[in-house]
């Protein structure tokens, strides 16, 4: 052999060679891994978000994600799953490996406060039952909407001429007392509650009888949902209504409209606890608070609106 | 045994003189096989840019190209060999086998396939590398981090260059378009590496020409230069042709003193080259302040290309390189001409000679700016060689080589020794400019003063 077609043989090599070994590799690789793999792009919701922003799988079909994030750290997790969250860092490759075996249209969003527009980044990701059909969502309708509470027309205030009480009252000293408060409905106020308690108990003074609705509550939650209540209140709410509920977040400065302040004791009195899940689940239309229905389960959801009453009350 | 010859310029060491050097330069498969291994990297670096992973730390296109390739050019290559990379460069060579329809062979005789179109006179200069560079310059922040884009642009230089090929004759690209070409051919100046003729009386008696024509052992120079001239490294290639081609023996590849082709009155002086050395240390200068100094708006608009905030950094950017730069030198020089009374000569003569000064300063400018970066992220480079699409990979057993910065405890230290020492040597050359005029260290000082204070800039964003 010359040595032009040496030259020749060792330029096919390249041209040809190379690639045909690099992706017939790749391909012999993950089809014998039974592993799709997906790349996904996180990037800051103006400029761009989640890319693709949709994504389709099929029930139960293992899938890799392979994230990564071209300008600030971001988080990646699916709501109403078990996947997630897993941080996505600047400059770094994050994979996830997981598979959804329930047909259904399901959200995937940052969990990192990215920037203030940060609630926008969210997709949506498509899980196709074997018959390549997509059901729609089996999710039961929010309490608000049977109880026909309208979120967004001054609901949240005390009922008649309730005086709210000048310091969170304490479920402790509640419990002491030993009252019997009538039972708690998740239609009922605390305002409500307490106007019982006045007809049951006209001796008792108001700071005693607040003292019993604070305790009445408690007994309703239970510590463990409290805790998670607070996780998600941590990971998803402090940015805006502040660590305290006072509303001061550091994002809260930049949204169309004040965040409720949930240490303001004569809205939070007033309000149900349907009409604090109904916010916390369908969002605040115009408000800049996002809609959570999507991602929390229902236990979730419950868990985070005892966590909210509580801005309300002391232990 | 290497032959040592003093010359104007300084001694020179022969090292074609060398039997087994002689043999490497004139035989062309060693040369060919480099370059051939670069091509293999430069195919893997498009494919992996366009097909592997969009993360720039995980795709061998980014890590290689500007991690690796750019520390051994700009720290290695061009301070020390000067255009050797040019010799060895993949970009050039699918168009250069379609001009000689052959890979390695030589066909003497046999014309180029190409339409063998003249370059334009108007633009036989570095004026059109200057404005690629520029061009290119405003999008590297996107260019530099996203292996997509990366992988376009190298396609991009590809293609032009095969294009130019079959259009116009020999290397028109290299000598004229290629950016990276255009600032290697500046620098080169400084190497310690040079290709000569070893008589140039034995040129101008030589009637055939056959480094211009080429020969059974090799083509006509590529560069469209004539060596029997060859003054300067800027445009040369060093590809070797001449030294195959040449019946007589006349053509070597020498060391020398460093910097010897900066010194006053070697070979021609040229405004597009002075540009060129003003754009070079003011890029420098921007890359440091917006990539390493505290500015986050800066670089913020820096990456966000085609916004509002881009178009003001771009504007700023060839304001700086085209104006504000050039005219702080030029009002350096214009001073510097009343303090020494040397009006002998026009200004723009002297501002392009003193700007000659820039070239080591220039070059040490962007050494001192890659280490800010190269040994802090060279370790990306282990991963990729098991994992160079980022598919998870791990051929070799290093894909899981942990990122780890190399001496960054050394590099303010490192950066300090090379811009001084770039500045000692600017500044030198600044008084031997000055030196050939009447009086005149005098005329000297501010433009001394000019590369003092630049240097402090870079020392201030550096040490800051």
């Amino acid at each position: 052999m010359n040595g032009e077609r040496v030259a020749f043989v060792i330029l096919c090599l390249i041209f040809v060679g190379l690639p045909a070994a690099a992706f017939g590799y790749q391909h012999a690789r993950t089809a014998g891994a039974g592993v799709r793999v997906v790349d996904l792009e996180a990037r800051l919701p103006g400029v761009g978000g989640w890319e693709p922003e949709v994504l389709r799988l099929k029930a139960g079909e293992p899938v890799r994600l392979r994230i990564h994030s071209p300008d600030v750290l971001h988080s990646f997790a699916i709501g109403r799953t078990e996947v997630g969250p897993v941080d996505v860092v600047p400059g770094q490759l994050t994979e996830i490996e997981f598979s959804i075996d329930e047909p259904g249209t399901y959200t995937f969003y940052c969990t990192r406060w990215c920037s203030t527009d940060h609630w926008r980044m969210r997709g949506t990701l498509e899980v196709v039952a074997a018959d390549g059909s997509i059901p729609l969502s089996s999710m039961e309708p929010a309490p608000y909407i049977s109880l026909g509470i309208e979120l967004d027309e001054g609901r949240g205030q005390p009922e008649g001429q309730v005086p709210a009480p000048a310091l969170a009252p304490s479920a402790a000293r509640g419990a002491e007392l030993a009252l019997s408060p009538p039972p708690i409905s998740i239609a009922d106020t605390p305002a409500g509650i307490f106007q019982q308690l006045r007809v049951s108990y006209p001796g008792r003074s108001d700071g005693d009888l607040w003292a019993v609705v604070a305790h009445a509550w408690q007994q309703k939650a239970r510590a463990s949902e409290l805790v998670l209540g607070e996780n998600l209140y941590s990971r998803d709410c402090a940015a805006c209504h502040g660590l305290d509920g006072r509303g001061d977040g550091i994002m809260a400065r930049d949204l169309p409209e004040e965040p409720r302040d949930w240490t303001d004791a004569e809205r939070l009195m007033g309000a149900s606890d349907a009409l604090l899940h109904g916010k916390i689940v369908r969002g605040g239309m115009g408000t800049g608070m996002p809609g959570w229905g999507d991602i929390y389960t229902d236990a979730e959801a419950w868990a985070l609106t005892d966590f909210v009453r509580f801005f309300g009350f002391r232990p | 045994m290497a032959r040592a010859v003093v010359e104007r310029g300084g001694r020179r060491i022969e090292l074609t003189h060398l039997l087994w050097f002689r043999r490497a330069i004139r035989g062309r498969w060693i040369q060919w096989l480099v370059a051939i291994f670069m091509l293999a990297g430069f195919v893997l670096a498009i494919l992996a840019g366009l097909f592997g992973t969009p993360v720039g730390s995980r795709n061998f296109g980014v890590i290689f190209v500007w991690i690796v390739w750019w520390a051994a050019l700009i720290a290695l290559l061009v301070p020390v060999t000067g255009r050797l990379w040019c010799s060895v460069c993949p970009l050039p060579l699918p168009g250069e086998w379609l001009q000689r329809r052959a890979l390695i062979r030589v066909r003497p005789g046999r014309r180029l396939h190409t339409l063998g179109l003249k370059w334009p006179r108007t633009l036989r200069n570095i004026w059109l590398q200057n404005g690629v560079f520029l061009g290119v310059a405003l999008f590297s922040a996107v260019i530099l981090t996203h292996p997509r884009v990366t992988a376009l642009v190298m396609g991009g230089y590809a293609l032009a260059a095969i294009l130019l090929s079959l259009l116009f004759e020999r290397r028109v690209f290299c000598r004229f378009v290629c950016p990276v070409g255009g600032f290697i051919g500046l620098y080169s100046m400084v190497a310690p590496l040079e290709l000569r003729v070893k008589n140039p009386a034995v040129c101008r008696a030589h009637k055939t020409k056959d480094c211009c024509t080429g020969n059974e052992n090799g083509y006509g120079c590529p560069w469209m230069l004539y060596p029997g001239k060859l003054e300067r490294n800027t445009y040369c290639g060093l590809c070797g042709e001449c030294v195959r081609t040449c019946p007589l023996d006349n053509v070597a590849i020498n060391l020398r003193t460093p910097g010897a082709d900066l010194a006053p009155r070697v070979g021609e002086r040229r405004l597009d080259e002075a540009y060129k050395g003003l754009i070079m240390l003011t890029s420098a200068l921007l890359y440091s302040a917006v990539f390493l100094g505290p500015w986050a708006g800066v670089k913020e608009a820096a990456y966000n290309v085609f916004t509002l905030p881009w178009l003001g950094y771009a504007i700023g950017f060839l304001v700086a390189n085209l104006l504000v730069v050039p005219g702080l030198l030029l009002g350096a020089v214009a001073l510097g001409r009343r303090l020494g009374r040397t009006g002998d000569q026009p200004l723009r003569q002297s501002f392009v000679e003193y700007a000659y000064a820039l070239v080591p300063l220039g070059l040490a400018a962007w050494v001192a700016f890659s280490l800010s970066f190269v040994l802090i992220n060279l370790s990306y480079a282990w991963p990729l060689l098991s994992d160079p699409f980022g598919w998870g990979w791990d051929l070799f057993g290093t894909a899981t080589m942990p990122w780890t910065p190399y001496f960054s405890g050394l590099v303010p230290t490192l950066q300090v020794a090379v811009l001084l020492a770039g500045l000692v040597v600017a500044v030198n050359v600044v008084f031997k400019i000055g030196s050939t005029h009447a009086a005149r260290v005098r005329a000297a000082l501010p433009v001394a003063g000019f590369c003092s204070l630049v240097t402090g800039g870079f020392l201030w964003l550096y040490l800051g």
